[in-house]
């Protein structure tokens, strides 16, 4: 469904509602099925830093699934690393 | 966090590992050693390493009309058969302004409830197929 045809359903119960209103309860909508459902996945990659420690998510992010570390062995295997339960008791903000 | 595992860095048997966690809207990445209980950031040999996220995201907003890119021919990133549930939530949001029709949204806010339980499902199983009991039989 094209967002044209959303937007004419939903001014068949609000005839009197602009457009713009009317996207701006369709993102709503989607953000709280989004959040509910868990229903997009997606991966995306990053570089690893020397001497960084913390890499910022984008917003679109809702949760982590898991992560890979790129192989030193110099082929291309990615090997899964585990999630730690909490977060290091020694703080290092870089 | 305690065991042995091949660190791939060193090519041998470690103790120590490479965790992930999150923390302050970004992840974290540091190689843990148990013993020392010491975390170690990334450092030169992993400079330009590639790391991985795979993750639940939200579906890409739609442009308001006033703004570039906007487009009547976006679709929503959910498969077609939900988006009858996103407009259902918007319309209900609509008829909420209005105390007497509160009721019309009550009706549309149990549709999109239908389509969040219908999209849960779909997302936990139909892409790897349906969950299947499998009962042990003694020859």
């Amino acid at each position: 469904m094209k967002l044209k045809e959303m937007v004419e359903m939903v001014q068949q119960h609000h005839p009197d509602m602009g457009v713009t209103e009317i996207v701006k309860m369709l993102n709503i909508a989607q953000d709280e099925y989004s959040q509910r459902t868990r229903m997009l996945e997606k991966a995306t990659q990053f570089d690893l830093a020397d001497g960084q420690r913390y890499y910022a998510l984008d917003g679109a992010i809702l949760e982590i699934k898991s992560v890979d570390m790129e192989a030193a062995d110099g082929s291309a295997d990615h090997v899964n690393i585990p999630k730690l339960v909490g977060r290091p008791i020694r703080r290092d903000l870089t | 966090m305690a065991g042995t595992y091949v660190d791939t860095w060193s090519n041998r048997f470690s103790s120590n590992q490479w965790v992930w966690w999150t923390e302050r809207d970004a992840v974290g990445i540091a190689k843990f050693n148990p013993n020392t209980e010491r975390f170690t950031s990334p450092a030169t040999a992993q400079a330009g390493k590639k790391v991985t996220l795979f993750y639940y995201k939200k579906a890409a907003q739609f442009t308001e009309p006033s703004a570039a890119g906007f487009s009547w021919t976006a679709v929503s990133d959910f498969p077609s058969q939900f988006h009858d549930y996103v407009v259902a939530k918007a319309i209900a949001l609509g008829y909420e302004k209005k105390p007497e029709t509160i009721q019309l949204a009550q009706y549309f806010h149990e549709k999109f409830e239908k389509g969040v339980k219908e999209g849960r499902s779909f997302a936990y199983r139909a892409r790897a197929g349906t969950v299947k009991y499998i009962k042990a039989v003694d020859f």
